[in-house]
This record gives C-alpha cells, sequence and structure tokens, in this order.
C-alpha cells in the first residue's frame, strides 16, 4: 500500500510452554533482535517463579502462607497487589485476588491479574528491542501491536463457546489493542464470585478489548462475573468494549465494539 | 506434508533440541524445532528455518466456522491470525485453533482460514 513501507516477514515465530500455558510469539518485523525473543521468554519465566500459586517455593506462595511480608516479597509484588486492590474497589469487589481459594491452598491468589499484566510487559519489552508489528497470545489472551502485512489489520477470531475448532466472531484490528476472553470452557467453572463465593455460569463467554491487555484481562473477568449488566460497567471506561456470548447463543456488545467488526467503514 | 519432530523425547538430564526434518512446502523449505525439558516434557516449538510467504493463506478445512445468530461469518472473514478464549492448558492448547495457527505460521503461512 505504501511504496516505501518494507516488506513484512514471519521474521520470528515461538510457542513458549510456561505458566502452565502456550504463550505464542509471532514477530512480523524484518529485523528481529536476536535477544527480543530470548528475554521474552525469561521474563515469562521469571514471572511463572514469582506469582505461580501452583508451586509452593514461589514468593507469592510464601505471602500467601504468611511466612513473609509485603515488604519482603518484592516490588513486582507490591506492584502487582496494589494493582489488584484498585480493580477490587473500582469493580465493588467483584475482582478479588485476596479471598480464592488457591491451589496452593492460601486465599491469595492474582494470578487472573498477571497474565495479562505480565503479557503487555512482554509486549513493551518487544517494543523496547525494536519490534513494531508481532502479536502476542497467551493462552487465548492477546496482545497486538502494528500490522501483519503493509496495509492488513490483525484479523482475531474469538472461540466459539461450545465448540473448539469454531469462531464466534471475528475482529479487525491495526496498532495496539489488548483482547482478552472469560469463560469456563476450558476449565470448567473455575470463575468464582467473591461475593458469594459460588462459581459463576451465567454466561458463556465475555471477550473485552482496550489499549492496555492487563485491563482488558482484568475486565474480561469482571464483566464475566456481572453478565451481561456488565456491558454498560465497561462501556463506561474509556478505550475499553465488550463483547458478551450467553448460554442461548445470543450475542451483546458495547456500542464501541462496532469498530472492530468487519462491515464497519474505514475511518 | 510436515515432518513433524519426533515426538519421544529422549532420556537426559538436560534440555534437548530436536530438529524436525527440513522439507520444502509451496513457499519454500521449512524445518521445526522442538525443545524437551529433563522431565521430557515439551518445552517450546520453533521454526528455525521458513521460507518466504507474503500474505499467503491456508484454509484448515476441517475447521467449521459457526452460523451464529445473523453472524454468518463468510470465508473471507474468517481469516484469522490468532484466536482469543478462555485460558487453556498446555494440554489444551494442542486440540486448539491457535496452535493450528501456530504451525501455519511457522510453515511460512500468514493468514489462517478458520473454516472453508
Amino acid at each position: 500500500m505504501i511504496a516505501d513501507q518494507p516488506d513484512v516477514l514471519p521474521a520470528r515465530h515461538h510457542v513458549e510452554f510456561v505458566m502452565g500455558m502456550a504463550v505464542s510469539i509471532d514477530i512480523r518485523d524484518v529485523d528481529v533482535p536476536e535477544t527480543a525473543v530470548d528475554d521474552v521468554v525469561a521474563w515469562l519465566h521469571h514471572v511463572d517463579a514469582t506469582f505461580s500459586t501452583y508451586l509452593e517455593d514461589t514468593p507469592i506462595s510464601a505471602l500467601g502462607r504468611g511466612e513473609i511480608d509485603l515488604e519482603a516479597a518484592g516490588d513486582e509484588i507490591r506492584t502487582v497487589l496494589r494493582q489488584c486492590e484498585d480493580l477490587r474497589i473500582e469493580s465493588s469487589g467483584v475482582f478479588d485476588v485476596f479471598e480464592v481459594p488457591a491451589p496452593n491452598g492460601t486465599r491469595l491468589d492474582p494470578s487472573g491479574f498477571v497474565k495479562g499484566w505480565s503479557i503487555e510487559h512482554a509486549a513493551t519489552m518487544l517494543e523496547q528491542h525494536g519490534c513494531l508489528n508481532f502479536c502476542i497470545n497467551a493462552g487465548g489472551d492477546i496482545a497486538i501491536r502494528g500490522n501483519p502485512a503493509p496495509g492488513e489489520p490483525w484479523r482475531i477470531g474469538i472461540r466459539h463457546p461450545d465448540r473448539a475448532d469454531a469462531l464466534a466472531t471475528v475482529l479487525v484490528a491495526s496498532h495496539q489493542l489488548g483482547i482478552a476472553t472469560s469463560a469456563t470452557y476450558e476449565r470448567g467453572a473455575h470463575i468464582v464470585d467473591p461475593r458469594t463465593g459460588r462459581p459463576v455460569t451465567d454466561i458463556a463467554s465475555a471477550s473485552v478489548v482496550g489499549p492496555d491487555l492487563t485491563l482488558a484481562d482484568a475486565y474480561a473477568t469482571i464483566l464475566f462475573v456481572m453478565g451481561v449488566d456488565g456491558l454498560d460497567w465497561i462501556a463506561a471506561h474509556d478505550g475499553y468494549d465488550a463483547y458478551v456470548i450467553t448460554h442461548d447463543d445470543t450475542t451483546r456488545w458495547t456500542e464501541g465494539f462496532q469498530r472492530y467488526r468487519e462491515a464497519s467503514p474505514k475511518p | 506434508m510436515a515432518s513433524a519432530p519426533k515426538s519421544a523425547a529422549p532420556a537426559s538430564s538436560t534440555p534437548v533440541q530436536i530438529n524436525g526434518e527440513a522439507f520444502s512446502n509451496k513457499f519454500g523449505p521449512v524445518q521445526v524445532q522442538a525443545t524437551f525439558a529433563a522431565d521430557g516434557s515439551l518445552t517450546s516449538v520453533d521454526a528455525v528455518q521458513t521460507p518466504y510467504a507474503d500474505g499467503k493463506s491456508v484454509s484448515i478445512n476441517n475447521f467449521a466456522v459457526p452460523r451464529l445468530n445473523s453472524e454468518a461469518l463468510t470465508a473471507q472473514s474468517s481469516q484469522v491470525n490468532t484466536i482469543s478464549g478462555a485460558t487453556y492448558t498446555s494440554n489444551g492448547y494442542r486440540q486448539s485453533l491457535q496452535s493450528a495457527i501456530d504451525i501455519a505460521v511457522a510453515n511460512g503461512i500468514t493468514t489462517v482460514a478458520a473454516g472453508a
């Protein structure tokens, strides 16, 4: 489309199994520094070693058991928990990492925040390495930058909740975007409403898009708990939009979500 | 047509990398490398050699596009680069559309059509 824009090659593609999931890193820039993917992979393993609630010997597990205090837990954990507390207050307790049954037997589990946060940070790391066009998909939560090829938008399928091999819809986007989907079809009824302590099963799938995957991921969890009424809560956040699939296979979305639909006119 | 990396990991005390056999698809030469941890678990998969592919796409015909309400996705609109969904486990990933896309991208195919 633009004459002096260089061809974009599928320059570096890597799938790392970490944090109990697969993280797909798809960089489309021509020149990708050798260390870019290595640094991101090292970061993800560092996050796992710090925040995993499946492992007994992580700082977050020690903090949850009360063996260390926040001071000893370090800056990263303090920063994460501070943001989690902000989200808890803002969501009137719907998002609460401080009172959940964790795999390590404690009640502290910020995993639902850490995934989006760590991938957003990984995207920033790639940008610092000079990467402009890439997609990181961490177990279904996605951070994109730029374009997959010159003049082409990224095309992001949202999985159908009842069929693993089918799509419910396709989003079209360029430049910086986070996309997160919250649902129970992969891991059973694992999303608990902290206000009732009971698993939430009102809607089949909740997807949130916005500039920062950290927030999109947390908002998707909040929306899943709030149900269809949560669409208004999402819409009140500038730059964030949502798409919900209910159990009777109907779909609802925020007004701004339309901009990501194929049929919407180009700006 | 893809020669997959050997599935059995060798017994070893250190991580092991195994290169799949190099082969050519219609875009050029392809080689995939799998890395196994000391305990034999698969830790990563990479394309160590990929051909140039200029926005070429491939259809994975086994994946059907649903007709959800009035949202009849056309074949064109079902071209995707990536899939958002509920967090899957490492095992769930192996059966996911995303893994099919990763295999396609590692083979130099930049856009995947989910559905015919």
